[in-house]
């Protein structure tokens, strides 16, 4: 397997505290990795500073070589090209996420086109790609405006946005959290269906250790600003080494005693 | 209950006033539009300004005839033309301007946004009509053509402040990060994603524009400082009358409705149309 990513060093900070303190890790081609922690352990704010997305007031140090290139170096405009294209996210909430005056076909249609599709093209790639995420009816689908969608359905945009372009990383932040837990199963089972199909790694950003053992190979378990632990999903489960990632495990709510 | 029956009686007081407003407007704009063919006289054409000068209202003059003789209904059908062509330019080019500047500073931010919104508030500051006294003492052989650029480049400060608020509050969208994060470049977002969720506030910011514009051209004219005789504009001819007073109400009285009706019904529709756009006030209902 080939490292795709390899953050060392990671720090970000929006004022005297660091958000991000000293974070490493690497992820290899089509892997699944979790980033594991509770709300305000920076495992968003880490996401958001490998795709470059946080305003000028954010302080990102370190570096994160992905696909031979230091994301935090390149200008811009290579950034642009890269954002879509090779690395993309899936964000937790499709209901703010997606543009409400915008036909949904026609914002996945727009990832192509930004990044040189012809107008036909990327509407043909986009219905294409709505029905390969399982929406029934997509020519239609592509039509309506994200209120006439479910939350599921409006998921499911998102990921088909996200994927379109076979990118080599998704940072899926939190893409479960907002929805029912049978659509999350499906939501779950399209993201790994996708990803295998276009041999895409997911740096998968959750509270939900559920989620972790569902999908993930390995997880990263972050605890204000820093990674505590870092193991494959088996062992991290059966023998937590952290004090931390013990307590996470034992917060899981069980229905038998 | 009580909600719906408020609902109901505030659509009833809103309904009929608006429509009667769009009406007005509607047949001021196809009176403009067709003046060579409504107008029963040539508006520039003096009979005689020895006996047909200051006729009252009759058959033969529908609203009466001015100091040279000529037709009233003529000139203030001829006048709405001016007028509201006046208008409708100079708000055209403030809503360009306003739009472009306010969407680069509300976009931008940082320190473009900072020059670009004390700028504005200087220019704000200063009171309109005295500028543009200023550009016409300037400029003493303005057209009508550029009395309406002179207008429209007064203008636009107004629609950048209302144009930058709604990028600002439209900019921090998850929708907006989620384009960036597609690599949509920052133009794209801007057309596509920032500025048609401000429309709505571009159309009534324009629709009020044009409430403040049309006494704006007609206080220049009856001041003799914007259009010029011989072209009628209801601000001018209401200069022509104002020598004689109540003698010759007509000159007054017509050209001075015409310009209350016109503002009473944008205004209407302007105060109408905010009440559809702003949520504060929708949620209220």
């Amino acid at each position: 397997m080939t490292t795709l990513l390899d953050v060392q060093g990671l720090r970000v900070s929006f004022g005297p505290r660091p958000a991000v303190n000293g974070v490493s890790f690497a992820i290899a081609s089509g892997e699944t990795v979790a980033l594991v922690g509770e709300s305000g352990s920076g495992k968003t704010t880490t996401g958001y500073a490998l795709m470059r997305l946080l305003g000028d007031n954010a302080l990102v140090q370190g570096t994160a070589v992905f696909e031979g290139r230091d994301l935090f170096t390149l200008p811009e405009a290579e950034m642009r090209s890269l954002r879509g294209r090779r690395m993309s996210i899936v964000f937790q909430e499709p209901a703010t996420a997606l543009n409400p005056v915008m036909r949904v076909g026609d914002q996945i249609a727009e990832v192509a086109r930004v990044h040189g599709e012809s107008v036909k093209a990327a509407r043909e790639m986009a219905v294409a790609m709505l029905e390969r995420t399982g929406i029934a009816d997509p020519a239609r689908r592509a039509r309506a405006y994200p209120h006439e969608l479910s939350g599921g359905m409006r998921q499911r945009v998102m990921i088909a946005m996200a994927l379109l372009l076979k990118p080599a990383l998704v940072i899926a932040d939190e893409p479960t959290s907002a929805l029912d837990v049978t659509v999350q199963a499906q939501i779950l089972a399209l993201l790994g269906e996708l990803k295998r199909e276009s041999n895409t790694a997911i740096l998968f950003i959750t509270h939900d250790l559920g989620v972790v053992a569902q999908t993930c190979s390995r997880a990263m378990v972050m605890r204000a600003g820093e990674i505590v632990e870092s193991a494959d999903v088996e062992t991290l489960f059966s023998a937590p080494s952290h004090e931390y990632t013990r307590e996470l495990l034992a917060a899981v709510p069980r229905l038998s005693p | 209950m009580i909600a719906g029956q408020a609902e109901r009686a505030r659509r009833t007081l809103g309904g009929p006033a608006v429509y009667a407003a769009l009406a007005v407007i509607a047949l001021f704009v196809l009176v403009a539009l067709l003046a060579p063919v409504i107008a029963p006289h040539d508006p520039f054409a003096q009979p005689d300004a020895a006996t047909q000068a200051n006729l009252a209202p009759s058959g033969a003059h529908l609203l009466g005839t001015d100091r040279y003789s000529r037709d009233v209904l003529s000139r203030l059908v001829f006048g709405a033309r001016v007028s509201l062509g006046i208008a409708a330019l100079a708000v055209g080019i403030a809503m360009t301007l306003g739009t472009a500047v306010g969407a680069l500073a509300g976009y931008a931010g940082g320190w473009t946004d900072r020059l670009v919104t004390r700028t504005v508030d200087a220019i704000l500051s200063v009171p309109r009509v005295l500028v543009l006294i200023f550009i016409v003492a300037a400029f003493p052989h303005l057209s009508v053509f550029g009395l309406a650029i002179m207008l429209g480049l007064t203008g636009w400060p107004a629609m950048a402040k209302v144009v930058r608020a709604q990028v600002r509050e439209t900019a921090a969208m998850d929708y907006v990060l989620a384009a960036r994060a597609l690599g949509v470049r920052p133009l794209g977002i801007l057309t596509r994603h920032v500025l048609p969720a401000a429309v709505p506030q571009i159309l009534v910011a324009a629709t009020l524009a044009v409430a403040t514009v049309i006494p704006l051209e007609a206080g220049l004219s009856f001041l003799g400082l914007g259009v010029r005789q011989p072209t009628p504009s209801w601000g001018n001819m209401m200069l022509d009358g104002a020598d004689f007073g109540a003698h010759t109400w007509w000159l007054l009285v017509f050209p001075g409705m015409a310009i209350v009706i016109t503002v009473l019904s944008i205004n209407v529709i302007g105060e109408r149309l905010r009440e559809m756009v702003d949520p504060r006030v929708r949620a209220s209902r």
